[in-house]
């Protein structure tokens, strides 16, 4: 990308500010703290992200039952993770990270993984909780102890990690800001569905002389098609990354549905607005919003004719025009792809567990004290 | 003859071969008291060689040599150096003519008795065999410098008997002003060696030989004063810088009185009679080359007279009995440089016999004094300050007679040693006045000898009447003994002192007769024998003088006790002058000591700037380490907060401002 | 729609306050946890990325996570055991002996705020004895 960075969004600086004092104010210290504020401002903050996720990154978010999980699963999922991180009882912040647990876990099944979701809460919230608890059991301190009632250097740290979630936050908003591209979409696609072209976007009317056509410099182009070129050009330009590499395309320039679209925007420029056609500029309009709307589409998964889905399936399989979906049984899915693409891992993650068990009974076994 | 050669290698390797087996003994649990045994033993068969070999010297006019032949296979090459345009090899040949034969007999003789005495002396003193070790060492360096037949193996002996004298000098190195008084001794005689090798090299470089052989330097002496008329005479006076510093003349005698700080044995045998006459032993052996420079020999008379007198000055107020004997040795080496420095405008063979039959005598009477006074301050429990002690005569005898020999012939009380060659000395001092050239200027000097006899007389009889009459006094954990190792030695070398003189020379002439048949005397005096008539008219002089200072010393200080302080408070300039020696040592201190203290100090101040500038920048790294010390505290979670800023500041700085 | 950029905010956020909860508290046991909500919320990113980009790839890999992160409690888990029974607290900045020599350790200078008072256990009178009662007057 050309173009200098955005400015800092206030969208996304003031939700993380928020959270990061409330999460300080939450931790634990020995001062008197009440819980209400830090949960208000808490609450504050959540919201703000929230509206950030809604409006922030692109125009319209449709109000679909996924749209209405996703926010439920994941406001879920943060509340309890801050309650797991302030709570004093180390018991208590079990238990939270278990909600945490079933809460991505519902986050996965809206991400089309079934078998993850059960492995996780399986694993997860069942074993490694448990055991959890029992090591809090066998730990147990009396009365009030360091480790549970101080923190270590909480505006420091709150700070660190807050910092780092701005930074996270700020680059998703940069990368996958699609307000403009979205905008501009809709601009195309109303002119190219306009009954009439609005005479503002075509220059005066020239002689069309067919003999000098290239040769001398053409008439130049109104305000608000210059302006409309523009817009498109810059849409053109934060969706072009999103366009997959194919196996041959060294320059994404290069990729079929970025050419497409820059030639039509330069014909536009060059000639379209210029000599009044406006067949010419309803159709290259047109182009020019399909190809931003598939670019788009990309990025959430919209895929292209030729595309082809690598995995170790053996066999290639072209997928038309329908948005990627992944295959319905997941689990035989997973297996195929484990052990197909993945043995090596597969058979090192299993030697790893083996000698994990081993190491764990050897280090917290019983041992005889030595006599003295 | 060979078989004689062979003994002239032994007279000084029995001494090393003593000196080792002394240090084997030493390191030996069973035999460190022993360890005195062998080198008794050599300097006894020492001595029998060295009378062997006088005794075929007495029959015939060849000296006895060992590997010298023309044929350089032969001899027993030391090391020879080539570079092209000059090559300079030198050999191991010893050379014993009558000059040589005598001084072997007046070193090895005394350096037996002297052994003797300091059986007695040393017995029970931690480093026993150290002691005799050294002392075996010495005298194989110092009849190695006798019997050397080329200046670099005189040299070698010469350094070989400054080192024995510095390790000596410096027995008791606990003691700091021993060990100051030992360095002292070694760089002022240093100085003087320097000159020594200077002019060495100067005169092989102007003779224009492959050695430095004596025969082939002297031979060609005339030559060599013709075609360098300055770089001769300056060579010759480089010599002289050498004897200068090792026989403790002006101005570099100020090492001798403070190597009083060894013990007595010591104090007799390397600075009353051998070492410190290597000097005159050099200028001796040198005569071919200074005889023919007579501003030169001008310069050695007034050296060893000025010297003479300097002394004799210095000693007549000095309270330290060992002090009183060192100036008087320096003041007779004046004596004997005085001698030498008149051959030329006198005989040769008149002046040169003169100097070696006074350092012949003197080595007799000097070291009986030393070895007496060596005696009492072994009684009196090592206080050896006349005023704490007196009347000494009525419980060391021995000490009392053998030291009144001493003191007679030093004194030049007519017919004891002292008085013939000193005589001899005045004789050829006044032959020398009648030369052509310089003549005043000797017959100043020769006043100016006359004079220094008489002080001479009166500080021996000073010395004298303070410690052996007047009230029995003795310091705090005196214990008057004799033993006979200590008594025998002293006999000996007393009757020597007393006898030696009248029956060498005055009469007979053995003596002169012995010491001039030397070719290389013969060669030097160019044919003029030196005439053996007595001189009256000067002996009667020479005696007066000296009878009138042994007349002051008794009416001050035996008949009218006291007057020697009224005489002291009355002429207070003089006397305070002669007792802290004319304050040549603090002068010598501020015009050499302290400039290189201040250069040092300096050099001091440079390198520490440099050093701590080096470590300066070498502690940087150090403080900066320092400075990030406070980070590593243990605490895991201040590591992670640590890496967890980083990165977000890395993260931040990539989203917000790169492109 | 609901995006990859969603789901990444979301797994950013559990992300961050895993970190800020390993930075901040000092309870081992609470900062394990909060390691393991960081790995969930890579997991989610990794699963987000898994579903639009149209293969499996990153749902394996999650479940390599998982694998991992069982090993890493079970083997964490036995240590704080030991680290335990050595100070007989689970406090992390106990362990600070591996400081330069010559830094000082690190103390807490306030003092803890004082527990809950301890309620006085009920004091039972001893079984078989008649307790003593009080004389009632019955109006």
């Amino acid at each position: 990308m050309a173009e200098s960075p955005d400015p800092l969004s206030w969208t996304v600086l003031l939700p993380v500010v928020a959270g990061g004092l409330a999460v300080w104010y939450l931790l634990p210290s020995t001062q008197r703290r009440s819980l209400q504020y830090g949960i208000l401002i808490g609450l504050l903050a959540l919201a703000g992200v929230a509206g950030f996720l809604l409006r922030g990154l692109e125009d319209h978010v449709s109000q679909t039952v996924e749209a209405v999980l996703f926010f439920g699963f994941s406001g879920l999922a943060i509340v309890f993770a801050v309650l797991m991180i302030t709570n004093r009882n180390p018991a208590r912040s079990a238990l939270a990270f278990a909600m945490v647990v079933l809460s991505t876990c519902g986050l996965f099944l809206l991400l089309a993984a079934p078998f993850l979701t059960a492995a996780t809460v399986v694993i997860y919230a069942g074993a490694i909780i448990v055991t959890f608890l029992f090591v809090i059991m066998l730990s147990q301190q009396e009365g009030p102890s360091n480790a549970n009632l101080r923190s270590r250097e909480p505006a420091l740290s709150t700070a660190a990690g807050f910092v780092l979630l701005a930074t996270f936050l700020v680059g998703l908003q940069r990368v996958y800001d699609f307000r403009s591209v979205d905008r501009a979409i809709a601009h195309a696609s109303a002119l190219a569905r306009a009954d009439k072209i609005d005479p503002d976007y075509l220059s005066p009317a020239g002689a069309l002389d067919v003999d000098n056509v290239g040769k001398h410099p053409p008439p130049p182009l109104t305000d608000k098609a210059r302006a409309f070129v523009d817009e498109m050009r810059a849409a053109l330009d934060r969706v072009k990354v999103a366009a997959p590499r194919g196996p041959d395309d060294r320059r994404l320039t290069d990729h079929r549905l970025v050419q497409d679209v820059e030639n039509a925007i330069k014909f536009l420029e060059v000639s379209g607005f210029t000599y009044r056609d406006e067949q010419d500029v309803q159709s290259n309009a047109q182009t020019i919003s399909d190809g931003l709307l598939r670019l788009k589409g990309m990025r959430d998964g919209a895929p292209q004719a030729d595309d082809v889905l690598l995995s170790g399936y053996g066999r290639v399989e072209p997928i038309n025009g329908a948005p990627r979906q992944l295959p319905a049984a997941n689990v035989s899915a997973v297996g195929r792809t484990l052990f197909a693409d993945h043995l090596v891992a597969v058979e090192l993650a299993g030697t790893l567990l083996l000698i994990a068990t081993v190491g764990a009974i050897a280090i917290a076994g019983t041992r005889r004290e030595r006599p003295a | 003859m060979s078989d004689f050669g062979a003994l002239l290698w032994l007279i000084p390797a029995l001494p090393l071969l003593g000196a080792v087996l002394a240090a084997l003994f030493g390191a030996t649990r069973g035999l460190k008291d022993w360890a005195h045994a062998p080198v008794v033993l050599t300097a006894a068969l020492s001595c029998a060689c060295a009378i062997a070999v006088a005794a075929r010297l007495a029959g015939s006019t060849d000296p006895v040599t060992f590997a010298k032949s023309s044929n350089p296979d032969d001899r027993l090459h030391w090391f020879s150096v080539d570079s092209g345009t000059a090559r300079l090899a030198a050999d191991f040949v010893l050379s014993a003519d009558h000059l040589a034969g005598t001084m072997l007999l007046a070193v090895t003789f005394i350096g037996f008795w002297i052994v003797v005495f300091s059986v007695g002396y040393m017995k029970g003193s931690p480093g026993f065999a150290r002691y005799f070790a050294i002392v075996s060492l010495f005298l194989a360096s110092m009849t190695l410098l006798v019997l050397a037949d080329n200046f670099l193996l005189l040299f070698a002996g010469w350094e070989g008997v400054g080192l024995c004298s510095y390790l000596l000098v410096g027995y008791w190195h606990h003691k700091p002003s021993a060990s100051d008084a030992a360095r002292k001794a070694f760089l002022v005689t240093r100085l003087g060696d320097v000159g020594l090798i200077v002019g060495m090299f100067l005169l092989w470089l102007m003779a224009g030989r492959e050695s430095m052989d004596y025969d082939e330097i002297f031979s060609v002496a005339a030559q060599m004063l013709a075609d360098h008329p300055v770089m001769f005479p300056a060579a010759c006076l480089l010599v002289l810088c050498g004897a200068v510093g090792k026989s403790a003349q002006i101005p570099l005698y100020v090492w001798l009185p403070d190597a009083m700080e060894g013990p007595t044995p010591v104090s007799a045998l390397i600075h009353a009679a051998t070492m410190v006459t290597a000097g005159v032993y050099l200028l001796a052996r040198c005569a071919p080359l200074f005889v023919v420079v007579p501003g030169v020999q001008l310069t050695v008379a007034t050296i060893g007279a000025a010297t003479a007198l300097l002394a004799a000055f210095i000693a007549l107020t000095q309270h330290d009995l060992k002090r009183v004997l060192a100036y008087s040795t320096v003041s007779q080496i004046g004596f004997m440089f005085l001698a030498v420095g008149c051959a030329g405008p006198a005989v040769p063979a008149l002046a040169v016999t003169a100097a070696i039959f006074h350092l012949f005598t003197h080595a007799f009477f000097k070291a009986v004094l030393f070895l007496s006074s060596g005696s009492v301050m072994h009684a009196m429990h090592d206080v050896i300050d006349m005023r704490e002690f007196g009347g000494l005569r009525k419980v060391l005898p021995v000490t009392h007679w053998t030291f009144l020999a001493g003191a007679l012939a030093l004194a030049g009380i007519p017919l004891f040693s002292g008085f013939w060659s000193k005589d001899m000395i005045l004789e050829a001092t006044l032959e020398a006045g009648h030369a052509a050239r310089f003549g005043s200027a000797y017959l100043v000097l020769f006043g100016i000898a006359l004079a220094t006899a008489l002080m001479t007389a009166f500080y021996t009889f000073r010395a004298y009447y303070r410690t052996f009459w007047g009230e029995l006094r003795m310091p705090e954990g005196a214990h008057p003994n004799e033993p006979w190792v200590m008594t025998l030695p002293l006999i000996v070398l007393g009757v020597g002192a007393v006898f030696a003189g009248i029956l060498a020379e005055p009469f007979t002439h053995w003596f002169s007769n012995f010491l001039t048949t030397s070719p290389h005397l013969v060669r030097v005096s160019s044919g003029q024998t030196m005439d053996h008539h007595l001189n009256w008219p000067l002996m009667l002089a020479s005696s007066a003088a000296a009878l009138i200072g042994v007349g002051i010393a008794h009416y001050l200080y035996k008949s009218r006790p006291g007057a020697a302080e009224k005489i002291a408070e009355a002429a207070p300039t003089p006397y305070y002058l002669s007792l802290n020696k004319l304050y040549v040592d603090e002068i010598y201190t501020l015009l050499f000591v302290q400039p290189l203290e201040l250069l040092a100090g300096m050099c001091r101040l440079v390198e520490a700037v440099v050093y701590d500038l080096a470590r300066l920048i070498a502690m940087v790294p150090y403080y900066a380490g320092r400075g990030f010390r406070w980070a590593q505290n243990g605490l895991v979670q201040f590591y992670a907060l640590a890496m967890v800023l980083m990165v977000a500041g890395l993260l931040g700085y990539f989203v917000l401002f790169a492109k | 729609m609901i995006s990859v950029p969603h789901y990444l905010a979301v797994g950013a956020i559990l992300f961050c306050l895993g970190l800020v909860g390993f930075l901040a508290r000092r309870n081992l046991i609470v900062m394990f946890l909060s390691a393991e909500l960081m790995l969930q919320g890579v997991a989610l990113n990794f699963v987000a990325f898994s579903r639009y980009h149209g293969n499996l790839h990153g749902q394996v890999f999650t479940l390599f996570v998982i694998a991992v992160a069982a090993c890493e409690a079970g083997i964490a888990l036995a240590l704080f055991l030991m680290l335990y029974r050595r100070k007989r607290s689970l406090d992390v900045s106990l362990w600070q002996s591996l400081r330069e020599p010559g830094v000082d350790e690190t103390t807490d200078p306030e003092p803890l705020p004082p527990g809950p008072k301890e309620e006085p256990l009920p004091r039972l009178p001893p079984a078989g004895v008649e307790p003593v009662r009080e004389e009632r007057q019955y109006v």
